[in-house]
Formats: C-alpha cells, structure tokens, sequence
C-alpha cells in the first residue's frame, strides 16, 4: 500500500509491454527518475503525466492508476 | 531525444550541484572565519591568489558559452527541466532550507553575539545564506539521488 493513496499497476503494464523505465519515460517525454518515483509510490504525478502514461502506453488512466481501497468515498 | 541523453544531462547537473556545494562552502567558510578572525591565514587566502577569480569568471564563461553547451530548447533539456520529479524535489527541498533558515537564526544571533555590529550583521548575512544554499543544495542532491530497480 502506497502512503499517498494512489496505487497503480505502471510495472505490471510496463512489463507486459516489455517495456523498460527508459523506454516509457522517453515515450511520455520524462525522465527514468519520474517513472522509477511514479512506479515506486513515491510520486503522484499530476493529470497531465497522467494522461501521457496512459497514452504511451495505449490503455486508460483507470488502467494503470486508482485510489487504494480507504480513500473511496462512499 | 534519446535516454541516454537525459541520462547524461542528469548526471551532468548533479555533478554540477555538487561543485557549486563545494564552492558555497569554501567561500562561507572564508567569508566566516573573516568575520570572526579577519588576520586568521585561511581567512587570507584569496589574497594570495589574485588569478582565481579571474580565471574562475574566464572558465564559466568558457563553459557556457563554448561547443559543448546545453542548448536550452533541446528536447531533451526541456524534459530535464520540466520533469516532475526533479520540481516535486525541488519544492521538498525549498521547504526544508526555508525552516532550516528560520530555526538557524536563534542559533546564529548567539554566535554572533559578542561581535561588533558591523560583523554581525555580515555573519548573520553569510551564516543565513549558507545555510540557504546547503540545506538546499543538499537535501536537492540527497531527493534527486538515483534509487532506480527496474
């Protein structure tokens, strides 16, 4: 569990493309480190890298990004 | 815009922020012992060594406006510059010299106490940036560090 409450699947998503961190930092037009950070929980990335990501990678935001399960309001 | 390229820039920038560390140091710490003992030899150092700053400014201007500097509005500056991890850093590393600042200044108005007020405010000025720019610098370089696993 992330201590931001986003949690994501950007590995699994990454390796299922066969994809390194260098090869989709270059796609979404960041650095390794941004990736690396993103993956590890450390950073939420705002809606605009996001959205890069997801573009990058051909799927939805939903896809790679939701919230852990205490941060759904009901 | 290759990786490897920002790779190499990165790199580049942190070596770079380590020197400009090193130099903060060397001259706080000259400009210190100057306040508190201006005969003191290492408070006279640069004295002895008229050439250096000349040949520092020569150096700088050389290194940036030579062949082998940045272009500003390469791609793969752009990313550098604009990453998000590196200005999530940042801001972290802005807010803790901030109250690094606020907390050094009781510790520094003791220190500088027993001071003439002329070198006091120049010690509390010098001590203030110093711990500014340190904190800054390194909590920066200590964020920024490579703690990739692929």
């Amino acid at each position: 569990m992330s201590e931001n409450g986003l949690k994501n699947t950007l590995k699994v998503q990454r390796a299922m493309r066969d994809l390194t961190q260098a090869d989709l930092a270059s796609l979404a037009g960041v650095t390794r480190k941004s990736i690396n950070a993103i993956e590890t929980g450390n950073m939420v990335p705002s809606i605009v890298l996001t959205l890069r990501i997801a573009n990058a990678l051909g799927v939805t935001v939903e896809t790679i990004f939701s919230l852990e399960q205490g941060d759904i309001k009901k | 815009m290759t990786t490897n390229q920002t790779d190499l820039i990165l790199r580049l920038a942190r070596r770079n922020l380590f020197i400009l560390l090193i130099g903060v140091l060397l001259l706080a710490a000259t400009l210190l012992s100057n306040v508190f003992n201006p005969d003191a030899p290492f408070s006279r150092w640069p004295s002895t060594m008229p050439w250096l700053l000349p040949m520092a400014i020569v150096i700088f201007v050389a290194s940036s406006t030579g062949r082998g500097r940045l272009n500003p509005k390469a791609p793969e500056v752009q990313v550098v510059l604009e990453d998000e991890w590196r200005q999530v850093n940042l801001a972290r590393a802005m807010r803790i010299a901030f109250f690094a600042v606020l907390i050094a200044q009781v510790p520094q108005a003791f220190l500088f106490l027993q001071l003439p007020v002329l070198r006091a405010v120049m010690g509390m000025a010098v001590a203030t940036i110093t711990v500014a720019m340190t904190t800054l610098l390194t909590s920066f370089l200590i964020f920024d560090r490579d703690v990739s696993h692929e």
